[in-house]
């Protein structure tokens, strides 16, 4: 789960590290403190997605009404096609000279990494692209704390005093552990005359610590398309894309090649839907349901390999929806594995064919997707 | 190497998962020795002796190598742990939805003190016609000379049984898991089939996400990895970051895009597929080669 900017840093000013003074402005447009703030101030719009600056996502405004001007258009807005709920009002902060830094998790060596740069505010891809030098690097196992060889390091390396990074990087490291976080990075972290201020922050929490994370759970849900939410609701693993050939299928490796077998044949798959092992019957109704209700979806692929999934509890699934359905549309079925003659049987009672070779059954979706 | 077929200890033994598949591995031919259920010490499951806690089961059945773990995900890191504190040197970690940190801290752990852990969010391993340890449906795998690593359980299944279909079959299949953080890597997965005489073709299930595709490429550049290797890679037609499922499933602005992974594969001289159903075909052609004295 992505955080919002204001969010993020609400944890790094409560771990101890200087963020502007600021506010935050929903669509009432009511804000306490927004008088206090010493103007010019930035209006930034929060979305949990990069590259907002780009497409007019953060502005100048130099008095109360332009901010209100500002914060009440953007809150109108979409930014790369998240609609903006929230927007934060922050004093602008003078500086001397910015830097990067940030803790993530390195899936390939299996640790944390410190990254730590001395160009502030760029995309770090692009800095690792054309100033690899400027980065330094540390591999932390999760069995340690930073310690102050670390500090040193990075302090040499950034040229700040070993004595006002420390606490900036405990805080880090300390929020990335204290939270479940994948990523906690402060992109630009700005020397001021009043010492280190991050002035824009990102972090992501991971999803499967939810459970454990009360006060990240807690947070104002995310925006989602429409669809997304309903199967949220449903609770499928659901993604939207945005072709027209409803995808079904159980496991996440199958349902992605099936998504990539529907593309190879020159189709376009609506959905990423994965009914997962062991489902039952009625999640494959609700399943095909929710498909079916989709009017962007022209024909439902459906691509089952029973192993812990019963291809009779599938084809009852199937016929079950068929017969609640009042928007019926093609259905490709296909299956193998576990009882699947069991599940043929059933569904060609329906009336519903059913076929034992992938590739075939994909044509044929998107034949009948292309047909109509 | 993978652990032989000595002694496998079931934790979760009493719970839902962990007794059907605990009663199909049996059927399979693994030797399930000991189980563990916090409160259920002294009981027995299918004739199987259930103990309260790892270190009891180990003391009783000095023969066990191998833990499988059925334990739902949040209760599952303490399990895990309490695996490797025993001196167990290969834990199978099946529950999907572990924490990444708790994954994190484990992995390294067990390097420490010398164990493997397989997963988490992993199907198991199976040698077909001799052991399972995992929820792998042995009807799609029959005993062979092909080698199949992969991080997806169902995609394992479906290439498995189109290998089955063409008369082809399997020497071991190992499921490395879906999660981002894994104990054992594909790497290393195909590490161990380099030095198994049984394995004379390495298939490769990847997909979007992370960089284990990539370590192979370079290990395959670099003259390592001897054996033909086939890779599919699932996850052609994701979005940017979105998560397809699996936790490791996703797509960052840092790169780990399908395209990405099938021409760093291919530049290494490993063989790729564009479906997964097109693998059994590639590999007969591997194989007839073989025979004419070719790769």
């Amino acid at each position: 789960m992505r955080l919002y900017e204001y969010e993020a840093k609400r944890l790094l000013k409560n771990a101890g590290i200087n963020i502007p003074e600021g506010c935050i402005l929903d669509r009432s447009l009511r804000a306490e403190g927004l008088d206090a703030l010493r103007k010019p101030c930035y209006v930034k719009a929060q979305v949990p997605i990069g590259g907002r600056g780009k497409v007019g996502g953060i502005q100048k405004a130099s008095d109360q009404d332009e901010i209100i001007e500002k914060a009440a258009k953007l809150l109108t807005q979409s930014i790369n096609g998240y609609p903006v709920e929230y927007v934060l009002v922050e004093e602008s902060v003078e500086f001397m000279d910015e830097f990067y830094l940030s803790m993530t998790i390195d899936r390939n060596k299996n640790c944390y990494t410190l990254l730590a740069g001395s160009k502030g505010g760029v995309e770090i891809e692009a800095i690792a692209r054309e100033h690899p030098d400027t980065i330094a690097k540390i591999h932390l196992s999760p069995l340690r704390t930073i310690k102050d060889f670390d500090v040193r390091y990075i302090s040499n390396h950034l040229k700040i005093s070993e004595e006002m990074l420390k606490p900036v990087i405990l805080s880090i490291d300390e929020i990335m552990r204290k939270y479940d976080a994948e990523l906690v990075e402060v992109n630009p972290l700005v020397m001021s005359r009043s010492g280190l201020v991050a002035l824009d922050a990102k972090m992501i929490v991971d999803d499967s610590s939810l459970f454990r994370q009360k006060e990240i759970a807690s947070l104002p849900p995310r925006w989602k398309m429409l669809e997304e939410r309903e199967a949220d609701l449903l609770k499928l693993s659901y993604v939207a894309l945005g072709g027209d050939i409803g995808i079904i299928s159980n496991g996440a490796g199958l349902t992605m090649s099936t998504m990539d077998l529907i593309k190879n044949e020159g189709g376009a798959p609506a959905n990423f839907l994965d009914l997962g092992g062991g489902a039952q019957s009625e999640a494959f109704k609700r399943g095909v349901l929710f498909l079916l209700g989709n009017p962007r979806i022209k024909v439902l692929f459906i691509n089952i390999f029973g192993g812990i999934t019963r291809c009779d509890e599938v084809a009852r699934g199937i016929v079950a929806s068929c017969e609640e359905s009042k928007q019926m549309k093609p259905l490709v079925v296909r299956l193998a594995g576990t009882n699947h003659l069991i599940g043929k049987q059933i569904l060609e009672g329906a009336g519903i064919r059913v076929y034992d070779d992938p590739l075939e059954a994909a044509r044929l979706a998107v034949s009948l997707a292309g047909d109509e | 190497m993978l652990p032989g077929n000595h002694g496998v200890l079931v934790q979760g033994l009493t719970g839902r998962e962990g007794a059907f598949h605990a009663i199909q591995m049996m059927a399979y031919g693994t030797k399930i020795t000991a189980g563990v259920t916090p409160g259920k010490g002294g009981t027995s499951f299918e004739n199987i002796p259930v103990y309260d806690t790892v270190k009891e089961a180990i003391k009783a059945h000095p023969e066990i190598v191998c833990s499988v773990v059925f334990v739902p995900a949040r209760y599952a890191n303490d399990a895990i742990l309490e695996a490797v504190d025993g001196g167990i040197k290969w834990v199978v970690a099946i529950p999907e939805g572990i924490p990444v940190k708790d994954t994190l801290y484990l992995v390294n752990y067990a390097r420490l003190k010398g164990s493997k852990i397989l997963g988490p969010n992993s199907p198991g391993f199976i040698v077909p016609g001799c052991m399972k340890v995992g929820i792998m449906p042995s009807d799609a795998f029959v005993p062979g000379r092909i080698g199949l690593v992969s991080r997806s359980g169902t995609l394992t299944y479906e290439v498995a049984n189109a290998l089955k279909k063409k008369g082809l079959g399997i020497s071991v299949a190992i499921g490395v898991g879906g999660d981002a953080i894994v104990g054992v890597s594909l790497l290393e997965a195909i590490e161990i089939m380099e030095l198994d005489d049984r394995t004379e073709v390495i298939i490769m299930l990847g997909e979007i996400g992370g960089s284990m595709e990539e370590e192979v490429a370079i290990a395959k550049s670099a003259g390592a990895l001897k054996k033909p290797i086939i890779a599919y890679i699932a996850g052609i037609a994701a979005p940017q970051g979105k998560r397809m499922g699996h936790a490791g499933a996703i797509l960052t602005e840092f790169g780990g895009s399908a395209q990405e992974k099938v021409k760093l594969l291919k530049s290494a001289g490993i063989n790729t597929s564009e479906s997964p159903m097109t693998i059994p075909d590639q590999v007969m052609k591997l194989t007839l080669n073989k025979n004419k004295g070719g790769v």
